[in-house]
């Protein structure tokens, strides 16, 4: 039984590979993107559109109105950085239900990676928005003793993330597969759907979490 | 091993791809487009408000004017009543000064005819009175009267024979009379006539009913007469001229 899908190699040269994980991830890539260009190319700015259009426009009102509840003062780039993320996991996640379709979500490499990039996106924004010296002084706080434990809480937070995320959708689909094999009528769907649920709270704890890191690298800062 | 170094990178990569693709293609228009019906919401309301605003300022403006049309015709009514009232005034005092100098030609009118009535009544009364004399002297008149009056007369012509005896030279002497005249009349008046007119040529008497109560001598552009009606002509003259100068001092 394979745990992810980066053990499933379609072509590799060296170093070089396209496994699963990457070649769903392009395929998510490609979904988005050309839906977004194909909404994007007929935009109409008056009360009548189109109902895709409204779709997107409710799902880019609501992550900006959550952005802003959690962070008031935000960049104006972390819009397109945390919608990016979540509608990345959420599509992977759900179509984690088209058979064949292996997320990319269920493979800690692509969790991993998305942690790293909210990892270092806590700094570019926080410095960005506070500068250097008071970022940095950020972990000195409350006394410069804690600074080990905060660099210790930077990375294990970074690794809860990514290992939630994971393990979530990884065990959604692992009991997916076991269910499959011991009663193979009605309650894989229900898991399947149960699984829909948990994935798209996934996808919302991910970037909502990862919003509140970069909001408190700045918040902090400017409080000190 | 659960962890590919490899796919770390590679999704790593393949997240900021997507982050600049769905930034290009979907966040960025989408959110063009929603600021962009924002503010056409925001121009459509304000210019809602502006023509709110311009739909108050237009009523407040035609109330105002209709308040100012309402206050001119007002004024332009109380202009008109005033100019009628003054009109109507006038007319009624022109037509009272009409209707006083009607009266008063029309008083002056009755007051001359009523004032000609009773001139033509007294003119009437006067002749009345005096041919009521004259016929009650005539219908009186005797022998004894007639040769009275033939004695008055001839003291007349005595009184102007001087006077009439140069044109009665080789004239015909007529003698008119309104009064019959006996025989003993007309020898003595012949004689008299004679004595007084020697050069005269024949003497000639003609009856003259229409001299009434008198007598007349003619001597070709002269003469001598003794007339009643010629009394009660002078008598009718002067009752007139008193009757007139009455009506004058009274008028």
């Amino acid at each position: 039984m394979q745990l992810t899908p980066d053990d499933h190699i379609w072509w590799q040269l060296g170093l070089l590979k396209v496994n699963s994980t990457i070649l769903f991830t392009w395929a998510v890539m490609v979904l988005l993107s050309a839906g977004s260009w194909l909404v994007g190319r007929r935009l109409q700015t008056g009360a009548r559109m189109s109902r895709v259009q409204h779709v997107l426009e409710v799902v880019v009102h609501v992550i900006d109105r959550q952005l802003d509840e959690i962070s008031p003062r935000r960049p104006k780039g972390l819009l397109p950085f945390l919608g990016t993320l979540f509608l990345f996991i959420a599509v992977c996640n759900l179509l984690a239900v088209v058979p064949g379709f292996e997320p990319p979500t269920g493979s800690l490499s692509t969790t991993a990676g998305l942690a790293i990039c909210v990892f270092l996106a806590v700094p570019i924004y926080g410095i960005g928005a506070i500068g250097v010296k008071r970022y940095v002084g950020n972990y000195l706080q409350p006394t410069p003793f804690m600074l080990p434990f905060n660099i210790i809480g930077e990375f294990s937070r970074t690794l809860a993330l990514s290992v939630r995320l994971f393990g979530n959708v990884m065990s959604s689909t692992m009991i997916g597969a076991i269910l499959l094999i011991i009663a193979p009528l009605i309650v894989p769907i229900l898991m399947q759907l149960l699984g829909l649920l948990t994935g798209m709270v996934q996808a919302y704890i991910f970037a909502v979490l990862s919003a509140v890191y970069i909001s408190a690298g700045m918040d902090v800062a400017t409080t000190t | 091993m659960l962890i590919d170094g490899f796919t770390v990178v590679a999704q790593i990569v393949n997240f900021l791809i997507l982050i600049w693709l769905l930034n290009r293609f979907l966040f960025k228009p989408i959110r063009g487009a929603m600021e962009r019906r924002e503010q056409k919401m925001a121009d459509a309301l304000h210019r809602a408000e502006q023509a709110e605003q311009q739909a108050q300022a237009s009523s407040l403006a035609l109330e105002r004017e209709k308040t100012a049309f309402a206050e001119a015709r007002e004024n332009l009514m109380a202009d008109a009543r005033e100019e009628v009232d003054q009109w109507r005034e006038a007319a009624m005092e022109r037509t009272r000064e009409e209707v006083a100098s009607l009266r008063q030609a029309w008083m002056t009118s009755i007051s001359r005819e009523r004032q000609a009535f009773l001139d033509r009544l007294k003119r009437q009364v006067a002749r009345q009175v005096v041919r009521i004399g004259e016929k009650t002297l005539r219908d009186l008149s005797d022998q004894g009267l007639n040769r009275q009056v033939l004695r008055v007369f001839m003291e007349k012509v005595s009184d102007q024979k001087d006077a009439l005896n140069h044109p009665a030279a080789n004239q015909e002497i007529v003698v008119q009379s309104g009064i019959p005249l006996d025989d003993e009349d007309d020898r003595m008046l012949r004689e008299r006539l004679s004595t007084w007119f020697p050069t005269a040529a024949p003497i000639r008497l003609e009856a003259h009913p229409q001299l009434g109560l008198g007598i007349q001598l003619v001597v070709g552009d002269r003469t001598a007469a003794w007339n009643l009606l010629d009394y009660l002509q002078d008598l009718e003259a002067e009752i007139m001229e008193s009757l007139f100068d009455h009506v004058r001092v009274n008028s």
